[in-house]
């Protein structure tokens, strides 16, 4: 198909789908919600306890959100024991974060299918780590392989084929100062434009503190520059970053996350951790020119990227950040 | 300078009746599914009202639009793996008005989120490298990547020039 002939069927397609009335009602009701006086915030309640479901253990402290709630006492995060394959089960004290499945997509369409390489057996998924063409050549390592087709490659297959993806073709290499394990990169240049991507392998492994995620970029003692953005300012796209001040409320903040401990991102995000607006993002930018993104919660948590899994950072080093952290 | 007002019934609705249709087919192909499609464009006029922004003209109002929908995408995409399956698992199926229709949907909707948002900016709504570019805040040499990549993936064979 060329691009033309692509350009009027997609449109043609694409003018078909209508949203329901429903939406706008829906709407409508939204908003007289959003007439009325907002409820005082109230405080968040961080209460210890430990749950164990059919064999699923969940040690953590239990974080609800109570925004539009009344209080209650401390709850329990259920773990569903139905749920393990593919959300983040966790034991005591450790979070297991199954192996990513390659799409199927003769099961219908996958809405949310991410970029991915597969790579000695495992998919390594588009990184919450960012490099920019100009500094990537600087960390391209060995030349591991090329990556093949596309999504008719994948279509269907339960194996793992080395070097499958649904990128396109491209070539993919190390990066020089990770762990293939964890982070490889695809690069290729294109009419003397170089295009690449990091890719890393976040599922698959069992999170027993911070180290074993976010340990993998090797913060420490690499960090060039360091910005925070409101919650505000990334919603609305409006990129008012500001430096983060304080070396030391820094480095003890990294230090405390290396230390934290993991808790499973299903039962929070099933108690609304994303309905508040209590969040701000850090951007570290390190030596080697990458740019980390981590998302603090007011909670006291702080997610990388999508792995399903949230760190609970030791609060006097969360809360001395967060604080600092002031527009 | 346009402000808007933060009553139901005004300025907001007016936006609505004119920008609702693009937002929720940005929305849904980024989230595959009509139910989440239509939460993530009521989600976007809620920060409308809330925010009340001022805007320039009628475009910046709507690349405004668009880059508070797909950030909303974006946390929604981000809420985990198992999630997003559970609910693809018991999704309606899409329909289209003719299996042609749902053939093309499905090709696009089956690409990585980050080209077939480009690919829809470009191929549907017309924005311009630069423009997308602006709108989704990433580099023009990546909107240029990801047109690329997402053609490939299309297979689709190009006639003329890049774009500039």
């Amino acid at each position: 198909m060329n691009e033309d002939q692509f350009r009027s069927t997609y449109k043609k397609a694409v003018d078909s789908m209508n949203p329901s009335e429903e939406m706008k009602k829906g709407l409508l009701a939204k908003m007289e919600q959003h007439q009325e006086t907002k409820r005082p915030r109230k405080t968040i309640f961080i209460a210890a306890s430990i749950v164990l479901a059919a064999g699923i253990g969940l040690a953590s402290p239990t974080i609800w959100n109570q925004l539009n709630g009344p209080a209650s006492p401390a709850e329990v995060a259920q773990v569903d024991p139905g749920t393990s394959g593919t959300g983040g089960a966790a034991s005591a004290g450790s979070v297991v974060i199954p192996k990513l499945k390659l799409p199927d997509s003769s099961s219908g369409v996958k809405a949310s299918m991410i970029a991915l390489v597969v790579y000695k057996g495992n998919i390594y998924t588009q990184s919450a780590t960012r490099i920019e063409a100009a500094d990537a050549a600087a960390l391209r390592g060995d030349r591991l392989g090329r990556t093949t087709g596309g999504i008719d490659e994948l279509s269907g297959k339960d194996e793992y084929t080395e070097l499958s993806s649904n990128i396109g073709e491209t070539d993919i290499y190390t990066v020089k100062g990770y762990d293939s394990g964890f982070l490889i990169m695809s690069y290729s240049e294109i009419d003397g434009q170089v295009f690449a991507e990091l890719y890393e392998h976040t599922n698959g492994i069992t999170v027993n503190s911070g180290a074993d995620l976010i340990g993998k970029l090797n913060l420490e003692g690499r960090i060039a520059s360091a910005q925070w953005e409101s919650f505000d300012s990334w919603n609305n796209g409006l990129q008012q970053y500001a430096p983060l001040s304080g070396s030391e409320t820094l480095d003890g903040f990294l230090s405390a996350l290396l230390a934290a401990k993991p808790l499973a991102a299903e039962p929070l995000i099933a108690q609304g951790i994303y309905d508040s607006e209590d969040r701000k993002v850090i951007y570290l930018e390190l030596q080697d020119k990458t740019r980390v993104q981590l998302v603090l919660f007011g909670q006291g948590l702080v997610r990388y990227g999508d792995a399903p899994v949230f760190f609970e950072v030791e609060s006097g080093a969360f809360q001395a950040l967060w604080n600092s952290m002031e527009q | 300078m346009q402000r808007f007002m933060s009553r139901p019934g005004n300025d907001v609705i007016k936006s609505y009746e004119t920008y609702s249709k693009m937002l929720f087919r940005i929305a849904l192909v980024h989230l595959g599914s009509r139910q989440d499609a239509e939460e993530a464009t009521q989600d976007t006029f809620i920060k409308l009202m809330e925010k009340a922004p001022e805007f320039k003209d009628a475009e910046h109002q709507k690349a405004w639009l668009i880059r508070v929908l797909t950030n909303t995408c974006k946390t929604s995409l981000g809420r985990g793996w198992r999630k997003r399956e559970i609910k693809l698992e018991g999704a309606e199926p899409l329909t289209a008005d003719s299996p042609e229709d749902l053939a093309m949907l499905q090709l696009v909707l089956a690409l990585p989120v980050k080209y077939k948002t480009v690919i829809h900016l470009y191929y549907y709504e017309d924005y311009p490298v630069q423009e997308i570019s602006k709108i989704l805040q990433i580099s023009e040499s990546a909107v240029k990547m990801r047109l690329k990549r997402g053609r490939q993936l299309l297979k689709l064979e190009l006639e003329g020039a890049e774009p500039q």
